[in-house]
C-alpha cells in the first residue's frame, strides 16, 4: 500500500488518509517508510508508530482465527480501525493491447465509540478509494482518488457492494461484480464473473510481523474472469482478463522498525495464483514475509517464507517525484521450483496523488510465467 | 528661487493664526475625504473577503430555498452523477454572550480540498471536528481577540437556544482573504452546524466547480447561480451607501477647497507689494509663479499630512460606524479595522495637495498676468464682474437641472448636480451680497444713520475679496444645514412609517430582530401568546429567501386575518387586499420597486417548490427595514408555492383595557420565551430609531466636520477681510473717528457679513436638502422621504455664520481700533 509521505496538498484528506494509510499499512501488509522525510507536519506526531499503537485502543483486534459467513463479510466491519476492498486485474483487447486496473477502497475508523448524533453527517469514519489505469501500449498510467465519510451512504460497503459517490462496485466476489467507475481521464465498465474465495495465513488471520499481535483477517478471490469497457482518450476498448479481489481488516500497529512493503499477485499460466509479500526494515532488507499458492477451486498452500528469494535487480527513478523504485526482481520460492524475473510492463505505474506509491502490472517470466500486480510501497 | 520663497513666505510668518486656520480648514477637509475613503475601503474590502474567502474557488453554488436543501439531494449528487466537485454548506448565525454576531460555517472536510482549499489547508487533520459534537475551529484573530485557549467551552445562542461549543482547533490561514474571511467565522463539520442550527437534514448552500458548459438542476425551490453574483449582489447593496458617504466627505472637501481659495488668493493680495518690487528687482513673472506654486504645494503637503493624522483616526471611528451600519442592513459581521496603506496615503497626499493647487491656481495666475506697475496699485481693477458671475450662476443652474433630468435613475449625475447646483449657489453670491449691501445702506442712510451706512456698504466695496469669504462661508453654512435637513427629514419619514407599520401591541423575534437572520419561535411560545386571555389576534411573520433568475429576494410571509398592509406607495388597501390573499400576487417594496424598476402589473419569475412561477405585483410599499427591497405575501399565497418556513416573529394585538408592560412582562418569564426578543411596540419604535441614528452617525460625524470647517472658513475670510479694512479703518481714526467707532465699524462690517452668510445659508441649505432627501435618497436606495423643513435649524444655522463672524473680526478690529492712525496706515 501507499507510503505515507503525500507531497501534492496539504489538505484535510491529506492528513486524513496520511494516518489512514499508515495506520492500514502498519496493520497489515505494510509500512510507513520514510516518515518523516518530508516537511515536519503536525501529523507526524499522529503517524508516529507508538501514537497509532496508542490510535488502535477501543477498536476490536484480529487476534484469534474467526468464523468468516458470507455474504456478512463482505460488508465493512466497523468495529475494526482499517479495512479495505482491493481489485486489480490484467486485461487485453481482443487485438492484444494491454491494461492494467486498480480500484481500491478503504475505510479508517476515526473514532472507535462514534458519538450519538442527531445529525445524518455525524460519523465515526471515512472511506477514500484509488483507482488506477496501466496504458502498456502507451506506458501510461492514469489514477485518481476520492474521499467521503462513512455516513448517509455517501461511501460504504454492504452484502451488495462497496462505493464511493459514483464510483461503484455492486455485487460480491462469490456472486459476480459489476464495477462502474469514471474519472476525468479514464471510465471503466467491467463484469466481473464470480470465483472462490480463499482464506488467507491461518483460517483467514494473516500475521504481518514475527511479534504476536500484529494480524489481519484476510481472504481474496484471486482469479475473477471479467470483461467490459474501458474508455480512454475518447476510445472505446472492448476487454476481457482475470482480476484479482483482496479483502483485509484489522486494527493494529505495525512493529516498529518496518519501513514498507512489497506485494505481489500472479495469475500464472499454468492456472495458478501466487501471491507473495515482504515488509521490509529501514536498512532495506527483509523483516517478515509470507507467500501463497491457491488453484481455481480455493485449494491452497503456505509456502516456507524463509525459501522465497525476491531481489531487486533494476532501478527505475520516478522524474516526477524523485523516488526510486524496484522494477525488476529476480523471484524465486524454492518449494515451488519457481525462479524467474518480475517484470513491470513498464516503469511508470506511480500514484502521485495525495500519496505516493507505485501499483501496477507486472510480467513473471522463467520457470512459471505469468501475468500480475506489484504493489511497492516506502520507496 | 529660495530667497523668493522666504521673501513671500515672510507674510504668513506675520499672520500665524490665519495661516493655522487655513492649513487646519484645509486639513479637515482632507480629513473627511480621507476618513471615509478609508473607512469605505477597509469595510467593502473586510465584507467582500468574509464573502470571497468562503467562497473558495466554487464557480457556482446552489442557494436554498425557503427551508434549505435536503441533504439526501446532494447525496444523491454525489452517488449519481461523476465528475461534480460539490461541497455541501450549513451556516447561520450565532451570537456570543456579549451578543456579537459570529458566522458558523459547517463543512465537509472531505469536500473541501478542491472547494475551499485555503480553509482545507488551514484546518488539516480536521479529526476532531468529526468526530466530536460541538467542536469548532477558529482563525487565529478571532481566537486572539477573544482571549479563547484550545478546549474551551464557547457559549453561543442560535435563536432560541444555547449552545456549548468546543474550540478544537485555531487555524493559521496562509493567505489575507482567508485571515479576513475567518475574522468572524467558527468553522465546524455539517454534522455539528445542523445540529446547532436547527437544521437537521438539511444544507444551506452547495458550492460547486464546474465547467462553464456544464448543467445541473437544482432541487426544488432552489438556484444555481455564479459563485461571483453572491459578491456581485453585497457590492450592489451597499454601493449606494458607501457613494453616498463618499459625495459628502467631497462636500466637506470643496468647502476646504473654497477656504483655501480665499486665504490663498487673500494672502497673494496683501503680498501684491512685495510681489510688484521683486519683479521690478529682476524676478521673472515665471520665477514668481513658481515661487508661490511651490508654496501652494507645501501648504498643500501640511494640510494633507494633519489631513491624514486626523483622517486616519476619525476613519477608524467612521469604519465602526459603517460596519455596524452594514451589519445591520447587510450582512452580520463585526468590523474590521482601518489599514492605511501606502495607496491610501498617495491618495490622501494628491488629494490634500491637488485641491490646494487648484484653489490657489487661480490667484497665482492672476498674480502672473498682473505687470509690475498694476501691483503696485493699492488696489485691484474694479470690474463689475459680479453681475457676470450671476450669469454664470444661471447657466450652472440650467445644468444642474439639465442633469437631473437627463437619467432619471443615475446616482452619480445627481451627485454631479448637486456639486453644481451648489457652485451656482457660490456664483450668485457676490451679486447677491452687494444687493444685500445696497438694500442696508439705503435703508440706513435714509434713516439718516452714517455709521450704519458706512458698515452696510463696506462689503459691498471690497466685492472681490468679501464676495468669496462670503461664497465660502454661505456654502458651508448651507451645507451643514442642508444635510441635517435631510437625516431630519428621513428621522420623520421613518417615524411616520414605524407608527402606521407597528399597529400590533408585542412584538417578539428570535434573532435580532431587523435583520433576516432570525430563527424560529417556539411553538409553544406562540400557543403561550395565544393562550394569553388579554390577546386578542396573533400575526406570525416568516423573514426568508426566495430567488429569481438573476437574484435573490427578502421575502417577508404574514398572515394577518383581517386587511393589513404597511403603507402603500401605489394602490389601496381595500383594492389590493383581495388580490393580496389571491394566488399570484406579491406586494412589492418600494426600495426593490425602484431598483429592479418594477410597476403595478409587473411580473417577477421566482423558482418555487414547483418550479418556475410569474407572480403579478398588486401593490408597492413603504419600507424602511433595510435597503434591500422585501417581497410580502400573505402566509397562504405564498404556501401555495412554497415550503412554509417555520415563524419567527410574532406580532400581538392586545383588547384595549390590556396594560401592554404588565402582559409583556409575564410573556417574558414564559419558559419558551427563553432567549426572544419581545418588545412592546413602544420598545421596537425606539430600537428602530436607534438602528437609524446609528445608522446617520457618520452623516452627522460629516456634518460636524463640514460645520468646523465652515467657522473655520468664517475665521479665515473675515480675518482676511478685517486685514485688509485695517488701513481703511485707520484711515477714518486719521480723520477723527474714535476707537469706539472703529471698533463699531469693524465688528458692524463682520456682522453684516455674517449675517448675510447665515441668512443665504437658509435657502441655499434647503435646496441642497431637497436634492439630497428627494432625488439623490431616492435614486439611491429607491425610498421615498418626504421633505421637512426644519424652521427649527434654521435660526442656529444664522446664528453660527453671525456668531463665527463676530469672532473672526474680533482680534483685527480690535488691533485697529487700538493702533494709533500713523502705525495702521504703515501696516497697510
Amino acid at each position: 500500500m501507499a507510503e505515507a509521505l503525500p507531497h501534492r496538498r496539504p489538505a484535510a484528506q491529506r492528513a486524513f488518509t496520511a494516518a489512514t494509510l499508515a495506520a492500514l499499512l502498519c496493520a497489515m501488509l505494510a509500512l510507513v517508510a520514510g516518515w518523516p522525510r518530508g516537511e515536519p507536519r503536525a501529523m507526524s506526531a499522529a503517524l508516529a508508530p507508538a501514537a497509532l499503537a496508542a490510535d488502535a485502543e477501543g477498536y476490536l483486534q484480529a487476534l484469534e482465527p474467526r468464523v468468516f459467513t458470507f455474504p456478512d463479510d463482505h460488508a465493512a466491519h466497523p468495529g475494526y480501525r482499517t479495512e479495505w476492498w482491493y481489485l486489480t486485474g490484467n486485461l487485453q483487447t481482443v487485438t492484444g493491447r494491454r491494461f492494467g486496473y486498480q480500484v481500491t477502497l478503504f475505510r479508517r475508523g476515526l473514532s472507535p465509540q462514534p458519538a450519538e448524533r442527531a445529525s445524518h453527517w455525524g460519523t465515526g469514519a471515512m472511506y477514500f478509494a484509488h483507482i488506477g489505469l496501466s496504458d502498456a501500449s502507451t506506458r501510461r498510467f492514469h489514477s485518481a482518488e476520492r474521499y467521503a465519510r462513512d455516513a448517509l451512504a455517501l461511501a460504504g460497503a454492504d452484502t451488495d457492494g462497496f462505493w464511493i459517490g459514483d464510483w461503484a462496485v455492486s455485487g460480491t466476489p462469490d456472486s459476480g461484480m459489476d464495477l462502474r467507475v469514471t474519472a476525468d481521464a479514464f471510465s471503466l465498465a467491467f463484469r466481473i464473473e464470480p470465483g472462490a474465495l480463499v482464506l488467507r495465513g491461518h483460517d483467514g488471520l494473516s500475521a504481518k510481523s514475527a511479534a504476536a499481535g500484529n494480524n489481519s483477517y484476510y481472504f481474496a478471490a484471486p482469479r475473477l474472469e471479467t470483461d467490459g469497457t474501458i474508455k480512454l482518450g475518447g476510445q472505446e476498448h472492448a476487454v476481457k482478463g482475470q482480476s484479482w479481489f483482496d479483502r483485509e481488516w484489522s486494527s493494529s500497529a505495525l512493529d516498529r522498525q518496518q519501513t514498507g512493503w512489497d506485494w505481489i499477485a500472479v495469475h500464472l499460466d499454468d492456472g495458478r495464483d501466487l501471491m507473495l509479500f515482504q515488509l521490509r526494515a529501514a536498512d532495506g532488507r527483509r523483516d517478515f514475509a509470507a507467500a501463497e499458492i491457491s488453484d481455481a477451486t480455493g485449494g491452497r498452500r503456505q509456502l516456507d517464507a524463509d525459501e522465497i528469494t525476491l531481489e531487486p535487480v533494476q532501478w527505475w527513478r520516478s522524474d516526477a517525484s524523485g523516488h526510486r523504485y524496484p522494477i525488476r526482481w529476480r523471484v524465486a520460492v524454492a518449494e515451488l521450483g519457481l525462479s524467474g524475473e518480475l517484470r513491470a510492463v513498464f516503469p511508470d505505474q506511480e500514484h502521485r496523488g495525495d500519496f505516493r506509491y507505485w501499483e501496477g502490472m507486472v510480467d513473471l517470466k522463467g520457470s512459471h510465467p505469468g501475468h500480475g500486480y506489484l504493489e511497492m510501497t516506502g520507496y | 528661487m529660495n530667497l523668493l520663497l522666504r521673501a513671500l513666505w515672510r507674510w504668513h510668518a506675520r499672520h500665524p493664526v490665519l495661516l493655522a486656520v487655513t492649513v487646519l480648514g484645509a486639513a479637515l477637509g482632507a480629513a473627511s475625504v480621507i476618513a471615509i475613503d478609508l473607512a469605505n475601503a477597509s469595510s467593502r474590502r473586510a465584507f467582500d473577503h468574509a464573502v470571497r474567502g468562503l467562497t473558495g474557488q466554487a464557480t457556482h453554488q446552489i442557494h436554498a430555498g425557503t427551508v434549505g436543501i435536503d441533504e439526501q439531494w446532494y447525496v444523491d449528487l454525489q452517488r449519481g452523477r461523476g465528475g461534480v466537485l460539490a461541497a455541501p454548506v450549513v451556516r447561520g448565525q450565532l451570537r456570543l454572550h456579549d451578543g456579537a454576531p459570529l458566522e458558523l460555517f459547517g463543512i465537509d472536510p472531505f469536500a473541501e480540498a478542491t472547494v475551499r482549499p485555503a480553509i482545507d489547508a488551514a484546518l488539516g487533520s480536521a479529526e476532531h471536528l468529526i468526530t466530536e459534537p460541538g467542536a469548532v475551529a477558529a482563525g487565529a484573530d478571532l481566537v486572539a481577540r477573544r482571549g479563547w485557549q484550545l478546549g474551551d467551552t464557547i457559549s453561543v445562542r442560535s435563536g432560541q437556544d444555547v449552545h456549548q461549543l468546543r474550540l478544537r482547533a485555531v487555524l493559521e490561514p496562509r493567505d489575507e482573504l482567508t485571515t479576513v474571511a475567518l475574522r468572524d467565522v467558527l468553522i465546524c463539520d455539517i454534522a455539528t452546524a445542523q445540529e446547532t442550527l436547527g437544521l437537521l437534514g438539511r444544507l444551506s448552500r452547495i458550492d460547486l466547480v464546474m465547467e462553464p458548459s456544464a448543467r445541473l438542476e437544482p432541487p426544488p425551490g432552489a438556484v444555481l447561480r455564479p459563485a461571483s453574483s453572491q459578491r456581485a449582489q453585497l457590492a450592489d447593496m451597499t454601493a449606494a451607501f458607501h457613494l453616498n458617504l463618499t459625495a459628502l466627505s467631497l462636500l466637506a472637501l470643496g468647502v476646504a477647497a473654497f477656504l483655501v481659495y480665499n486665504a490663498l488668493g487673500f494672502a497673494l493680495l496683501q503680498r501684491r507689494g512685495i510681489i510688484a518690487r521683486l519683479r521690478a528687482v529682476g524676478a521673472t513673472p515665471g520665477q514668481i509663479a513658481t515661487a508661490l506654486l511651490a508654496e501652494t504645494a507645501l501648504l498643500g503637503l501640511a494640510a494633507s499630512a494633519i489631513g491624514i493624522a486626523i483622517g486616519w483616526v476619525l476613519g477608524g471611528v467612521l469604519l465602526e460606524q459603517i460596519g455596524t451600519t452594514i451589519s445591520d442592513l447587510y450582512l452580520a459581521r463585526d468590523v474590521a479595522r482601518v489599514e492605511l496603506g501606502l495607496a491610501s496615503v498617495g491618495k490622501a497626499l494628491a488629494t490634500g495637495l491637488g485641491v490646494a493647487l487648484v484653489a490657489g491656481a487661480v490667484p497665482i495666475i492672476e498674480a502672473w498676468r498682473v505687470t509690475p506697475r498694476e501691483q503696485l496699485q493699492r488696489a485691484g481693477p474694479q470690474r463689475n464682474w459680479s453681475l457676470a458671475l450671476f450669469g454664470v450662476a444661471l447657466v450652472l443652474a440650467l445644468v444642474a437641472v439639465v442633469l437631473l433630468q437627463i437619467d432619471e435613475r443615475s446616482i452619480a449625475l445627481a451627485f454631479v448636480a448637486t456639486g453644481v447646483a451648489l457652485a451656482a449657489g457660490a456664483c450668485a453670491v457676490p451679486l447677491v451680497l452687494r444687493a444685500w449691501c445696497g438694500l442696508g445702506a439705503a435703508l440706513f442712510s435714509r434713516l439718516g444713520r452714517p455709521l450704519a451706512t458706512m458698515i452696510w456698504r463696506a462689503p459691498a466695496q471690497g466685492l472681490r475679496r468679501s464676495g468669496v469669504a462670503a461664497a465660502a462661508l454661505s456654502l458651508a453654512v448651507a451645507a451643514a444645514l442642508g444635510v441635517g435637513i435631510m437625516v431630519a427629514s428621513f428621522r420623520g419619514t421613518l417615524i411616520d412609517w414605524l407608527d402606521a407599520t407597528l399597529g400590533a401591541d408585542i412584538y417578539a423575534s428570535a434573532g435580532a430582530g431587523l435583520t433576516s437572520e432570525d430563527r424560529p419561535l417556539q411553538q409553544a411560545f406562540i400557543d403561550a401568546v395565544r393562550a394569553a386571555p388579554e390577546v386578542s389576534a396573533v400575526t406570525l411573520r416568516r423573514d426568508t429567501t426566495v430567488h429569481g433568475r438573476e437574484h435573490s429576494y427578502r421575502a417577508i410571509v404574514v398572515d394577518p386575518s383581517r386587511p393589513q398592509l404597511p403603507p402603500l406607495r401605489a394602490g389601496t388597501l381595500e383594492t389590493v387586499w383581495p388580490r393580496f390573499i389571491g394566488d399570484d400576487a406579491v406586494v412589492v417594496s418600494e426600495q426593490l420597486a425602484w431598483r429592479r424598476g418594477l410597476g403595478l402589473g409587473d411580473t417577477i419569475a421566482l423558482q418555487t417548490e414547483h418550479g418556475w412561477h410569474e407572480f403579478s405585483v398588486v401593490a408597492i410599499t413603504a419600507d424602511f427595514a433595510g435597503d434591500r427591497g422585501l417581497l410580502y405575501w400573505h402566509a397562504t399565497t405564498f404556501a401555495r408555492h412554497f415550503v412554509l418556513p417555520p415563524a419567527d416573529g410574532l406580532a400581538a394585538e392586545l383588547s384595549a383595557d390590556a396594560d401592554v408592560d404588565v402582559v409583556c412582562a409575564r410573556l417574558a418569564r414564559h419558559p419558551a420565551a427563553e432567549g426572544l426578543a419581545l418588545r412592546s411596540q413602544r420598545a421596537l419604535r425606539t430600537a428602530s430609531l436607534q438602528v437609524f441614528d446609528r445608522t446617520f452617525l457618520v452623516t452627522e460625524a460629516l456634518r460636524v466636520i463640514a460645520a468646523a470647517v465652515a467657522v473655520l472658513s468664517v475665521v479665515s475670510a473675515i480675518a482676511a477681510l478685517a486685514v485688509e479694512r485695517r488701513s481703511a479703518l485707520a484711515l477714518l481714526r486719521a480723520r477723527g473717528a474714535t476707537p469706539g467707532q472703529v471698533w463699531a465699524l469693524g465688528m458692524g462690517e463682520c456682522g453684516v457679513l455674517g449675517l448675510f452668510c447665515g441668512v443665504i445659508a437658509v435657502p441655499a441649505g434647503l435646496g441642497l436638502a431637497a436634492l439630497l432627501t428627494l432625488v439623490i435618497n431616492r435614486r439611491s436606495f429607491g425610498w421615498t422621504l418626504n421633505l421637512d423643513p426644519q424652521p427649527g435649524q434654521w435660526l442656529p444655522a444664522v446664528l453660527t455664520a453671525l456668531i463665527a463672524a463676530l469672532i473672526a473680526g474680533l482680534v483685527p478690529t480690535w488691533r485697529a481700533a487700538r493702533a494709533t492712525p500713523a502705525e495702521a496706515m504703515r501696516d497697510g
